[in-house]
């Protein structure tokens, strides 16, 4: 049984993510840990200097706000006992946001976090400063839900030969297994013409271990400019990416398609880094 | 369905990795590709065996190549017949490049590596960790498992577990790699210095997850140097135990050598190891 967190920062609910975890639980049963988050904290000191144009100081909860994180957390629990769902909830809106959620990641397997929702009234810009503080520092892998989506029926991953790209595979097909059996695009994104797939027989043997439905396929486009249009055109499906280690994380989300995709709420998006 | 690779020297053709390999696969419905890494500057021979009175012979030099490729391809043979007897789905592959580079770059498209720990890929004798052992460990891409010389059904996990995200990275990876272990009875040592107290680092946390994975699972949290409590803590367990610890690359890895905490665990008992680091 896998222990799945949700994270839900002050009164904000996230009904995608939500409907994803359900999603699940309708194939294998999970243990759902929803996560309440302070509204907004100041846990942008850890880290770096207000430059974003967000507010530098984010009170801890007031009084009022208390009652209504209260309504969210009971809007949890009655949604997960309707849905027949095992759940627990943690509390961790006394500390630092950021510190909390990383220590929660550490033992679970799998987080849901809604994209659209998370801090969406902190910084400008989406993905916004704070849901890319927390994919960084992260230490399970994340899985990231736009509002509307159907429940995905095709994996697109996201290949490029490097062990982040081939570690977030294996990171996929243990946590989520009941989609390995839907048919997989295995793509390789690369302009360059006459530009082989790296490592290509390696790859194929252990994807075809684990999808019984794969395709091996080089796509010739460049993926920072046209990977996120041609996405768009495959609804119901999920994209699985890793990154390795914090600087090439950033230089990806500064620069490539994924913040496109989140940018756009195209589709879930996996990713999984170490 | 995993791919398990199991690393193999086919001129010193370890039969109990070979077994492990076999049973554990076997046991958890996985592929396994038998790899032998038939690096070209091995060779079981020293060149002097070579030289006679002329120098070296070019003659002697080929019997001594001749049988060494002999001895390969009978050591696939066997591990080919073995597999086919227990009826499992497995390839075998034949890496012919240098054997660390070769290795580590399968390790990346697999999900569990088990080698033996008396693997040195040299014709030299060399105490544990070798050093082809020492670069495996250090740049692996995937979990791996040091194997002991005997084989022995696995009937208890050991958890080595400090609180930090390595020790949960490994018992997470554990966990999606061996389900069907998830009924057998399961021991988390902790280790806490003399300063802190006897609580278990993010308890509520760890047991969240921890019993969603594992059934019989018994907390044990003892004070002292880690080192020396771990080695203890080993010598009342069952001997078909296996030890899932954590580690961080380099860093940590460096760190169990410098103490010698990975050596006498393998000089002193028979236990397969697990260890993954993130």
């Amino acid at each position: 049984m896998r222990k799945i967190l949700i994270a839900f920062d002050g009164f904000h609910f996230s009904v995608g993510a939500f409907e994803f975890a359900r999603s699940l639980n309708e194939k294998n049963p999970i243990l759902l840990t929803g996560v309440f988050l302070p509204q907004a904290s100041y846990a942008n000191l850890w880290a770096y200097a207000d430059g974003s144009g967000a507010p530098m100081f984010v009170p801890v909860l007031e009084d009022d706000e208390t009652a209504k994180v209260e309504a969210n957390i009971e809007k949890f629990e009655s949604l997960c006992v309707r849905h027949h769902i095992e759940f627990r909830t943690h509390k961790d809106y006394f500390d630092l946001a950021l510190p909390e959620l990383k220590k929660e990641s550490r033992f679970a397997d799998l987080m849901i976090i809604g994209g659209e929702k998370f801090y969406e009234n902190q910084g400008a810009g989406e993905p916004n400063t704070y849901l890319k503080e927390a994919l960084h520092e992260m230490e399970c892998p994340v899985l990231i839900v736009p509002e509307k989506f159907e429940f995905p029926s095709v994996n697109i991953i996201a290949y490029d030969g490097t062990e982040a790209s081939v570690f977030a595979i294996k990171q996929f097909v243990y946590l989520l297994p009941e989609l390995t059996q839907n048919p997989t695009l295995l793509a390789f994104a690369n302009h360059e013409q006459g530009k082989a797939i790296p490592f290509e027989a390696h790859i194929e043997e252990l994807a075809a271990r684990h999808f019984s439905d794969l395709t091996v396929s080089k796509i010739d486009l460049d993926a920072r400019k046209h990977f996120a249009t041609w996405l768009s055109e495959k609804k119901s499906s999920i994209i699985v990416a890793g990154s390795f280690g914090r600087s090439s994380f950033s230089r990806m989300f500064s620069r490539s398609f994924l913040t496109e995709v989140i940018r756009q709420h195209l589709i879930p998006v996996f990713i999984a880094h170490r | 369905m995993n791919k398990f690779i199991v690393a193999l020297d086919g001129l010193r053709y370890s039969e109990s990795a070979a077994r492990y390999a076999l049973e554990w696969t076997k046991q958890s419905g996985a592929f396994l590709s038998g790899i032998f890494l038939d690096d070209p500057t091995y060779t079981s021979f020293k060149i002097y065996e070579a030289i006679d009175a002329d120098g070296i012979s070019d003659l002697t030099l080929k019997n001594l190549r001749k049988t060494d490729a002999e001895k390969r391809i009978e050591s696939a043979k066997d591990f080919s017949k073995k597999c086919k007897e227990a009826g499992l789905q497995y390839n075998i592959h034949h890496d012919r490049h240098i054997a660390v580079h070769d290795l580590i770059l399968e390790t990346r498209f697999s999900d569990l590596l088990l080698i033996s720990r008396d693997e040195t890929f040299s014709h030299h004798e060399q105490d544990f960790p070798s050093r082809f052992l020492r670069e495996i460990m250090n740049d692996t891409e995937c979990p791996i498992v040091l194997l002991p010389n005997t084989y022995k059904a696995v009937e208890k996990i050991i958890f080595f577990y400090d609180g930090n995200f390595q020790s949960a990275y490994s018992m997470r990876q554990f966990a999606f790699l061996f389900p069907h272990w998830s009924e057998l009875p399961c021991t988390l040592l902790s280790v806490r210095s003399m300063e802190e107290n006897l609580h278990l680092p993010a308890n509520r946390h760890l047991k969240e997850w921890m019993h969603r994975h594992f059934k019989q699972i018994q907390y044990q949290i003892v004070k002292g140097i880690p080192e020396m409590e771990l080695l203890h803590f080993l010598q009342v367990e069952t001997p078909n135990s296996i030890v899932v610890m954590g580690a961080s690359r380099r860093i940590m890895l460096l760190k169990w050598m410098r103490t010698g905490l990975l050596e006498k665990i393998m000089q002193q008992f028979d236990f397969p190891v697990f260890i993954a680091h993130p």
